[in-house]
């Protein structure tokens, strides 16, 4: 192809203007061509250099869920146990996370922890951690029944048992906002153990009349 | 059409590489768009139905829950109701009704008897952010109403709010 060259003849003696000249009035359409195909290459490599992100993006987006689908099934686990009763063996559980350690898409590092609003299970790999959360649905404190036992015996003198209720001066909100901060430390847990997940009942007594808290203890 | 098939300037030729690379990116471009989106759904899915699920638990769970049971295990006595109900006449148990549940889940239940003649909310004391999303699930129970002369069928329905930090 050729363009049509345009009327007029110039004629220019500043051999400085000489490329400039040559690029205004060159009529072979080498500018043009050379022009259209580095926007052409240019176009390509942020093309490619998109899908390339697109396709990390949703790499990173497709772990994340998996994340997500672990701590969903602890959590699940969690508050199944906190739903039955104590006296039923549904509320006495052990998880295990084995299914999900040594999986392929997780070459790095995973963790899990629980505290008492919360599981988190988080992954990290090269420069990037992702994170699940996930709320619990029922009060839960990452201490196991001893442990919980010993530190009402300190802070009450009592036990919580049915045998050894907490009693005056006592009252019922000093009991629960103590308990509510044991479960505030988050507790990191070893995925390839078991989890113990068990309910506790702990008793108060106001004069004559008995009350009963449940929470649910996360423990290995 | 025929203009555009036998035009000999050439007029367009030396621009087909940019038409063509404006068409590619436009064309990635929805793609990319198509692609989020239907992300963006499933992810608002899966969470609707991971809260579905609790909220269909914690239904349950109040629905057995000896403070409000009537008569027999299987009804729910509409005197207890009447105590926790918002608003709460009797404080304690109102504190011990939600003292089971974690303060991380935002929630409230809604009881109706299905000829929708009575109806009772039980909340949590704290106010709520209406403009977040809801979940809610559904369970049939059986009112007592008065001292168990007369029961009747109603629904038990636990809203969850869509959590702040999630």
């Amino acid at each position: 192809m050729r363009i049509k060259e345009k009327a007029g003849v110039h004629t220019h003696n500043d051999p400085s203007d000489n490329g400039r000249l040559h690029f205004s009035y060159d009529t072979g359409g080498w500018i043009d061509l050379i022009l259209s195909k580095t926007a052409l290459m240019i176009a390509s490599i942020i093309i490619l250099a998109a899908l390339y992100h697109l396709s990390a993006e949703l790499q990173h987006a497709d772990k994340q869920r998996q994340l997500d689908t672990i701590a969903q099934e602890f959590r699940s686990a969690i508050d199944s146990a906190g739903q039955s009763p104590c006296s039923i063996s549904s509320a006495n559980i052990s998880y295990f996370f084995g299914t999900y350690t040594g999986n392929g898409q997780f070459a790095g590092q995973m963790n899990a922890s629980v505290s008492g609003e919360y599981v988190k299970i988080s992954y990290e790999e090269q420069d990037r951690a992702l994170h699940a959360f996930k709320p619990l649905a029922y009060r839960t404190i990452p201490l196991n029944e001893n442990m919980l036992r010993n530190e009402l015996l300190d802070r009450f003198s009592a036990s919580g048992e049915v045998s050894d209720p907490i009693r005056q001066p006592f009252t019922y909100p000093c009991v629960t906002d103590f308990i509510r901060s044991l479960g505030t430390k988050e507790i990191d847990l070893n995925m390839s153990g078991k989890v113990h997940i068990t309910k506790a009942l702990i008793y108060i007594q106001n004069e004559s009349e008995v009350r009963e808290l449940e929470y649910v203890l996360v423990y290995q | 059409m025929c203009w555009f098939i036998n035009d000999d300037d050439a007029f367009m030729e030396p621009h087909n590489d940019i038409i063509s690379t404006a068409l590619v990116v436009i064309g990635f471009v929805v793609f990319a768009a198509i692609v989020s989106e239907a992300y963006l759904t499933f992810d608002e899915n899966s969470f609707a139905l991971d809260n579905y699920r609790q909220a269909s638990m914690i239904a349950k769970d109040i629905a057995e829950y000896p403070g409000i049971q009537g008569s027999r295990t299987d009804l729910i006595s509409a005197e207890a109701l009447d105590m926790i109900s918002v608003p709460a006449k009797d404080r304690e148990m109102h504190e011990m009704f939600f003292h089971r549940f974690s303060g991380n889940v935002d929630f409230y239940v809604e009881i109706n008897t299905n000829d929708k003649e009575h109806q009772w909310m039980i909340r949590r004391d704290r106010s709520n952010d209406p403009e977040r999303d809801i979940i809610a699930a559904s369970v049939p129970v059986v009112i007592e109403l008065g001292s168990g002369a007369c029961c009747v069928p109603g629904t038990l329905t636990v809203r969850i709010w869509k959590n702040r930090w999630i």
